[in-house]
């Protein structure tokens, strides 16, 4: 399978460049700053709470960490050797796509020192802990797979980041709007909404709906990488 | 090896490549030669299933392109105008890079081990390709296309950019390849086309304008049989001579080298050859002929007289 050659050599790429340190450090240090603020002010061991701040940090770091995944191939014009040899486009946009979810796990086994440290000190619910976990794991699979469809829409990696994070704002404002709005359009965002079933998985619920959602618009955003390459390419 | 019929591909309203059609034999190289935006790149990007033509058929060693890429992409080897290199992975990881994404079932590091002797950049093999110089960065682009030993080879300009010591290497590089793979190679220079390929497609506008080998389209372009002399005598005795003699067409004094000897240019008629009676009646005439050159249309003006002719024709419809 194409797809592990191609997850393999980006992975790779991560990890020999100090770009992915870089980017897991920022979020290791906020993540941990926002973690010992609340105990310190709180005094109350818990990280559930801490937790729903994750995805507003990785928000600003999914199209810093996706922004190169099209665009330096089209710079270097790598792609060229890539789409000349056997090779689907789709198991291109998939190998790259589980490169970058490597990465962004490795960030989130990094917080459970967090997990850890609130163990020793307290005693949390493990379970509320797993599923924020998972939700944050679908939640921002799906910011990645919005920064990988931008970064096939241009080949300037600042333009790239500048779609992407343009891109997740909008969901997240719309999120904040939905109470302005009544009737249909508040049913509208509330179906499209990124965040809203997010809450579920804060509060402890892993509802299947809501892993429905997430994993299809993971699928779509994939989906609208590969045509995009497409027709840029094979057409 | 390929066979291409018939191939068309438009951007928007432009058409880059227009009812092209031709094919490669085994073991040959195939000169692509065109003034820039001719259609060149885009039929080589087509020919390597990048491209989905709009018309036409693309078979590859007998495999139908546009039916079975992937089989028919294993037995094509591309190098790109700019070299397709990750400049954050030494040679080597690139090439196993490449084993890989090409489907090579054998030994990698062998095949590796091989197209990096091959291209001779065994000394840098360990090295990070963001260090390398631009004549070794052209080589391991080579060595990219040449891993899995594909059948056909495609080339887009393969020596542009390098200096006079590194276009020598890899033009041997390239010939020593035609032994075992056909090739296609692209490029706006003349010489060097003439230097490497069996046949040449000029390729003008989208369309095929000559496909013919470097000596046969030089001399079909021809209209005379054109010499340089220098002779030593006096000016006039010489023009006089030569003019009186059969199959002449014209003849003309164009440059003073010393006292008693000129330069001249003498057209005779296509296909007689004027040298033997030039040389009787002069030396009857006591006038020695110092220097004597059969001038041949270089393919550089075979090249402007096509790509020329045929702007003059489309202006007139």
């Amino acid at each position: 399978m194409k797809t592990w050659v191609i997850f393999k050599r980006e992975l790779r790429g991560y990890f020999y460049s100090p770009q992915a340190y870089i980017l897991m450090g920022f979020f290791i240090l906020l993540t941990g700053f926002f973690f010992s603020d609340y105990i310190i002010n709180t005094r109350y061991p818990s990280i559930q709470y801490v937790m729903s701040s994750w995805p507003m940090i990785f928000l600003f770091i999914a199209p810093i960490l996706t922004m190169k995944l099209f665009t330096e191939e089209r710079k270097y014009g790598t792609e060229k050797l890539v789409f000349s040899s056997p090779v689907s486009v789709t198991e291109v946009v998939l190998g790259k796509f589980f490169s970058v979810c490597v990465v962004y796990l490795a960030s989130l086994i990094l917080t459970l020192t967090h997990v850890i440290i609130v163990f020793i000190i307290g005693n949390p619910d493990l379970g509320r802990i797993f599923t924020a976990y998972i939700g944050n794991i679908l939640l921002g699979f799906s910011f990645l797979s919005v920064g990988l469809f931008a970064s096939s829409l241009s080949e300037n990696q600042i333009i790239a980041a500048i779609i992407s994070f343009g891109l997740l704002i909008f969901f997240w404002v719309i999120d904040i709007l939905q109470d302005i709005f009544t009737g249909i359009p508040h049913k509208i965002i509330q179906i499209i909404s990124l965040f809203e079933p997010y809450a579920g998985f804060q509060n402890g619920f892993i509802s299947l709906s809501s892993v429905v959602y997430y994993i299809s618009f993971t699928g779509i955003f994939l989906f609208l990488t590969v045509r995009v390459i497409k027709s840029r390419w094979l057409q | 090896m390929i066979e291409v019929s018939n191939l068309s591909k438009s951007y928007g309203s432009l058409k880059a490549v227009d009812n092209i059609s031709f094919s490669l034999k085994e073991g040959e190289i195939l000169g692509f030669l065109g003034p820039n935006g001719a259609g060149k790149t885009t039929t080589m990007n087509m020919i390597c299933g990048l491209m989905i033509p709009d018309e036409g058929e693309i078979k590859i060693n007998g495999i139908n392109l546009l039916e079975n890429p992937k089989k028919a992409k294993r037995h094509i080897g591309y190098l790109p105008e700019i070299p397709p290199l990750y400049p954050d992975m030494t040679v080597m990881e690139l090439l196993s890079f490449c084993c890989q994404l090409k489907d090579y079932n054998g030994n990698i590091q062998e095949e590796c081990q091989r197209v990096i002797s091959l291209c001779g950049i065994d000394n840098v093999k360990t090295r990070l390709i963001k260090n390398l110089s631009k004549g070794y960065r052209q080589r391991t682009g080579i060595a990219t296309a040449l891993i899995g030993n594909p059948k056909v080879l495609i080339l887009d300009e393969p020596t542009v950019g390098l200096d006079p010591k590194q276009i020598k290497e890899i033009r041997d590089v390239i010939k020593s390849l035609s032994k075992k793979h056909s090739i296609i190679l692209s490029s706006h220079i003349l010489p060097e086309v003439n230097a490497l390929c069996d046949r040449i497609v000029i390729i003008n506008k989208g369309k095929i304008a000559a496909i013919d080998t470097p000596d046969n389209l030089s001399y079909s372009l021809q209209s005379s049989f054109n010499l340089y002399l220098e002779i030593e005598g006096p000016k006039e005795d010489v023009l006089y001579t030569i003019s009186s003699l059969n199959n002449i067409l014209s003849v003309e004094a164009v440059k003073q080298i010393d006292e008693k000897i000129f330069g001249y240019v003498v057209k005779g008629e296509k296909d007689k050859d004027i040298r033997r009676s030039l040389f009787y009646a002069l030396a009857d005439g006591k006038m020695p002929i110092l220097k004597l050159e059969v001038e041949k249309m270089s393919l550089e003006d075979a090249f402007l007289h096509i790509t020329l002719e045929e702007d003059l024709r489309e202006g007139e419809e």
